[in-house]
């Protein structure tokens, strides 16, 4: 697999991800506090961030 | 264009050249094909309506997205280009993105309660992230000052240092970003302690104690001023002095080496003439290069070398004085060889009859890599070319017919009476 791809796939699963938390938070399913979602888009961010790095070094 | 091109023209790209930020919404609204400030303006309503979270959706897809003209294949793009300044390059990712990953963690932990207190942790993590900033900032620093040739005392070298070729300066991180990190860090570790203070409430207490240390350093500067500046003008001094010994130093073990020795041997064989002569002709050819500051180099490393090395073979041998003038230089092959082995030929007849007594024999190079030119021209009696003897092979078959078979050219100028020039001339294809 590309290395772009690998990222876009892991970034469109975290993003994808972090949409669910937020539409099941929406839906009464869950209850998320400010920080349990702070953390879940921090961990989106850092994992997209962490993968694109780590990628793009062994190219 | 097939069918992978137009699948990677039709995807989804930030558009950097038409964005304000990052290009996120311009290159949503060129996907769509609506006018980017239909895009924007439903943004700002998301924004609102999201109380905020529409954002964070931003910088994701800032974080995510290549920009337009990236080529394929090339890593995530999204980071660069943020207000046109900041180039965030793959070390910042990766450490940006283990940053956020254990902020997260901190954050589900609080949530979990396994938590210390927010007035020790969050002052400790601000702490560290500018520890690090500034340790990595004082590491890349020390690298790059490992990596610098080493000073040459200045005095004794001066000749030497202007033409040693210095090695290509190492790579040094720029002012702004030097001052960025170090900035940075120091801002991070301040916060952190005042935030310290601040959520123990003795910020106040730092303050005066701030204060007082503060105007305490005043005062002990304004005493010890005098007697610091006294002491950094001597440890000054101290230093130069002890550059100027050291370069005394190398001067005299250098004339030892060379003059003195050189010397010793003149008075040894003061009865033979041209001993002596080639011994202050050898000697004096070596002070030259020391003064020149020319780097020593074996005959077998460049055609410059060699040529020289050549002179200075035909001047011990035959006992006559060769200047040699090189310009550029060229690598060592076979017809470079070829044209070093038809000048030593030329030096030769130079030496053997065209020696005039008190002119030197000269020789004038012009070396590169595509083109090599010798000049050898003595001030003897001359001759005429024609007459050469069709057995003498020391010019046809030496220098014209050498230089032709490897496809240069050899041209003898001379006159009886007007002394005698041969000019070597090689072209070749650049490699």
């Amino acid at each position: 697999m590309q290395n772009t791809d690998r990222v876009s796939v892991v970034a469109g699963v975290a993003i994808t991800i972090l949409g669910g938390l937020l539409v099941l938070d929406h839906a009464g399913a869950i209850s998320l506090t400010a920080g349990w979602i702070g953390a879940a888009t921090a961990a989106t961010l850092g994992v997209i961030l962490l993968v694109s790095g780590l990628g793009d070094g062994e190219r | 264009m097939n069918a992978a091109a137009v699948s990677r023209s039709a995807r989804f790209r930030r558009d950097s050249e038409n964005g304000i930020v990052a290009g996120v919404l311009a290159g949503l609204a060129r996907r769509l094909g609506v006018d980017p400030v239909v895009v924007r303006v439903g943004f700002v309503v998301a924004v609102i309506a999201t109380g905020g979270l529409a954002l964070v959706a931003y910088a994701l897809a800032w974080a995510a997205l290549p920009a337009t003209g990236e080529p394929s294949g090339t890593r995530l793009e999204g980071l660069r280009g943020l207000g046109g300044g900041l180039a965030i390059g793959r070390g910042w990712r990766v450490a940006v993105g283990a940053a956020l990953l254990m902020l997260a963690a901190l954050l589900a932990f609080r949530e979990l309660g396994l938590w210390w207190s927010d007035q020790l942790v969050w002052p400790l993590v601000l702490a560290a992230g500018g520890a690090a900033l500034l340790w990595r900032r004082s590491w890349s620093s020390g690298a790059v000052e490992e990596a610098r040739p080493p000073v040459v005392p200045a005095a004794s070298a001066a000749p030497r240092a202007a033409a040693t070729p210095t090695a290509p300066p190492a790579t040094q991180p720029s002012p702004v970003s030097e001052l960025y990190r170090g900035g940075f860090g120091i801002a991070l570790v301040v916060g952190a302690a005042l935030l310290f203070l601040s959520s123990n409430d003795a910020l106040g207490a730092a303050r005066d104690a701030a204060l007082t240390v503060v105007v305490v350093l005043v005062a002990l500067a304004l005493i010890l001023a005098p007697f610091l500046w006294r002491l950094g003008r001597n440890l000054a001094s101290e230093r130069a002095e002890r550059i100027r010994s050291q370069e005394r130093a190398e001067l005299a073990a250098h004339l030892h080496d060379s003059v003195l020795q050189t010397l010793t041997l003149m008075q040894k064989r003061s009865n033979d003439p041209r001993t002596v002569a080639t011994l202050a002709r050898r000697q004096e050819r070596e002070l030259r290069g020391w003064l020149s500051g020319e780097p020593d180099r074996q005959a077998g490393d460049s055609f410059t070398a060699a040529l020289k090395a050549a002179a200075e073979e035909i001047e011990d041998a035959q006992g006559v004085a060769i200047e040699v003038v090189a310009v550029g230089d060229a690598g060592l092959d076979s017809d470079a060889g070829a044209v070093v082995a038809a000048a030593r030929e030329a030096l030769t007849n130079a030496a053997k009859f065209g020696a005039d007594d008190g002119a030197p024999i000269t020789v004038y190079a012009e070396a590169a890599e595509d083109r090599l030119q010798v000049f050898v021209h003595d001030r003897g009696p001359g001759f005429d070319p024609d007459a050469v003897p069709a057995d003498r092979r020391g010019v046809r078959e030496s220098i014209v017919g050498r230089m032709e078979r490897h496809g240069g050219r050899a041209v003898v100028r001379s006159k009886p009476g007007e002394g005698a020039e041969v000019e070597l001339v090689l072209e070749r294809s650049p490699r």
